[in-house]
């Protein structure tokens, strides 16, 4: 029971949201976003902590003596509660940067976006230890749900309505794919677990009807991840969706299906035909992904948009280790390091949008021009971002690419071979995306102003973005416990 | 049987759509041809149809309708509970494993997170009817 507290905090969090929603004497949102946010970066210490037990003895008998309908259904690994940290530093981060935005622009209902951002947060987290089908599937649409409710947040917008509108048509259209293929799964192996559906399918004669479920199985965790073809609502959801409700959704429930689909896939599926199947659909979709998300973006001229396309090819990169985790001891280890890395920048990015558009209430482009003028924090901040978002060493995100290139190359990418070009497609994209992402610092520092008007930033979106700075930063210290708690773990790669 | 697996889950599938096909495609031939207005009316249980079904409900409909999900997942697990309690009782009272306590807290917390869902709604106003 003790490795789910993280879980527990998230629920405890929301839960405490809906009472403050309907307390008679309305406690302040203010004390609620900053308590409920130092709740959830308390549970990520406690959440890393307990990453760290799960590699010890002590964590393994822990581990040995916990009840069955526990262990059956959650992996109570290293990776589960890697990934149980990022869901909590996602939630905070969120809390932090969302108050401004809920004083300003939201009118009422403002608790209830903070209580299902911590709801969704919960099941992001129990979709990244999850390990049995009904529990995936639980999870996923604990997710879900929570996600179309907050792409509805400012239901009197009507683009907030048409994003939550399209999310939710085009989501359960992509659920119902996957339940589809978990069924056959099932039919095919009468088994639940992820480590029975492997044994079950060990030897021959499962035939084609396997390759094709792991498949359907894909459209479901791909819809989530955004992995091109089913990106489509990517965009139109993150423009109409409200600036923090984008944020969260940018990270949240791509990373949580980004973890599920490196177990599921793994675990479940690791014997040759499907093997084959599952894998050549990852190398397309993440070669397609990542270059059709940098290209569209850089036509952009609307700066939720362009995260968008610029978070699809995120995606693109991240499916790269999720392809060879059978393949290399170190893709998991990368997948991690990446997502951590993704989280401080994206949040990141969208902090510096928020903080923005909540005093200018534009996410156009060009109103961005001469922002170093206008509010130098901002200006440079999105700059460091930039750095990030596009690779370039001491930082973060160079530090995830280049994990996930060291865990292709071991997972065997010799001249000439696919996976090597798959690599060079990478590179040449992390090129591209300097285009946009420095194009809107060269807008900042190069381009004159429309108006001199200083543009103030909050106290709470202010500390978001200072943290998601320091998270960039001190990733390179993180990164070497975060590969040994994997490494050490290893429960999760014997299976 | 020999043959694929699945053979027979084809067979049943083509059968299936040929029959259907074959039946409409008969009843079409045989059948005599005498359209009216009352044969195209909507049936409804006997009810005299008083306009089209395409206009708008009042959104308070479905707000009900998912409340009633808060009962009916309350029932789906309270049910199978209830009924396995007396046996984990008295499993736990002769081995001397877990608290009899546990399940009973356990379903205690699960109702309390219920619970919190439906006063959220009842002090939201989700109950009262609006009318114009």
């Amino acid at each position: 029971m003790v490795y789910l507290i993280p879980e527990f905090l998230l629920v405890l969090v929301g839960a405490v949201g809906l009472v403050i929603a309907f307390a008679p004497s309305r406690p302040r949102l203010r004390a609620y976003s900053l308590v409920g946010g130092l709740t959830c970066f308390g549970g990520a210490v406690v959440a890393g902590y307990l990453a760290y037990l799960a590699t010890t003895d002590l964590g393994a008998e822990l581990a040995a003596t916990a009840p069955g309908y526990l262990t059956t259904t959650l992996a109570l690994d290293p990776f589960s509660r890697v990934f149980a940290v990022l869901s909590l530093i996602v939630c905070g981060l969120t809390f932090l940067l969302s108050k401004e935005y809920l004083e300003t622009r939201m009118q009422d209902h403002q608790p209830e976006l903070l209580a299902v951002i911590a709801f969704a947060a919960a099941g992001m987290s129990f979709l990244g230890s999850a390990r049995e089908l009904i529990t995936i599937w639980f999870s996923i649409e604990l997710l879900s749900v929570c996600g179309y409710v907050l792409a509805a947040f400012t239901k009197d917008d009507e683009r907030s309505a048409e994003a939550a509108l399209k999310y939710f048509i085009l989501g359960t259209a992509s659920s119902a794919f996957m339940l589809f293929g978990l069924s056959y799964v099932y039919g095919m192996t009468g088994r639940l677990d992820l480590v029975g559906i492997m044994e079950a399918t060990a030897g021959d004669g499962i035939g084609v009807l396997l390759p094709t479920a792991a498949v359907l199985m894909l459209v479901g965790f791909g819809f989530k991840v955004a992995m091109v073809p089913f990106h489509m609502w990517c965009p139109d959801v993150y423009e109409g969706a409200p600036t923090p409700v984008t944020a969260f959704l940018s990270v949240g429930p791509k990373l949580a299906a980004l973890a599920a689909l490196a177990r599921v896939f793994s675990t479940a599926f690791p014997h040759e035909v499907a093997r084959v199947a599952w894998e050549g659909v990852l190398f397309w979709g993440a070669l397609i992904t990542m270059t059709l998300g940098n290209v569209v973006a850089i036509k952009q001229s609307n700066i939720k948009r362009m995260l968008a396309y610029s978070s699809i090819a995120h995606a693109g990169y991240m499916l790269v280790a999720v392809l060879v985790t059978l393949r290399s001891d170190l893709a998991l280890s990368a997948l991690a390091i990446y997502a951590f890395a993704y989280v401080f920048m994206n949040l990141g990015a969208f902090a510096v949008v928020t903080s923005f558009s909540n005093r200018t209430g534009s996410d156009a482009l060009h109103s961005y021009n001469g922002l170093a003028r206008r509010s130098p924090y901002l200006a440079w901040a999105w700059a460091f971002f930039a750095l990030t978002l596009v690779g370039l060493p001491p930082t973060a995100g160079f530090l995830g690419k280049a994990y996930i290139i060291m865990a292709a190359w071991d997972a065997g990418a010799t001249w000439n071979s696919p996976m090597f070009w798959l690599l060079v497609v990478l590179v040449l994209n992390s090129a591209i995306s300097l285009a946009y992402y420095m194009g809107v610092a060269g807008r900042m520092f190069f381009k004159p102003p429309a108006h001199d008007d200083p543009v103030p930033v909050g106290g709470g979106v202010g500390t978001a973005i200072g943290l998601c700075l320091a998270g960039t930063l001190l990733m390179v210290l993180a990164a070497g416990p975060i590969i040994g708690a994997i490494q050490n773990g290893a429960v999760f790669a014997l299976h | 049987m020999t043959g694929h697996p699945y053979l027979q889950l084809l067979i049943m599938t083509v059968g299936g759509i040929l029959f259907v096909a074959a039946a409409m495609i008969v009843s079409w031939l045989l059948r005599p041809n005498r359209p009216s207005e009352v044969k195209a009316s909507t049936y409804e249980c006997g009810e005299e149809p008083v306009g089209s079904a395409w206009f708008q409900f009042p959104a308070q409909f479905y707000l009900i309708a998912l409340l009633f999900v808060v009962f009916e997942v309350e029932a789906a697990f309270l049910i199978p509970w209830a009924l396995k309690l007396g046996d984990f009782l008295h499993h736990a009272a002769a081995e001397g494993v877990g608290s009899p306590w546990f399940v009973v807290v356990e379903m205690a917390i699960f109702l309390a997170i219920l619970i919190l869902g439906w006063v959220y709604a009842l002090r939201k106003g989700a109950l009262e009817w609006i009318t114009e």
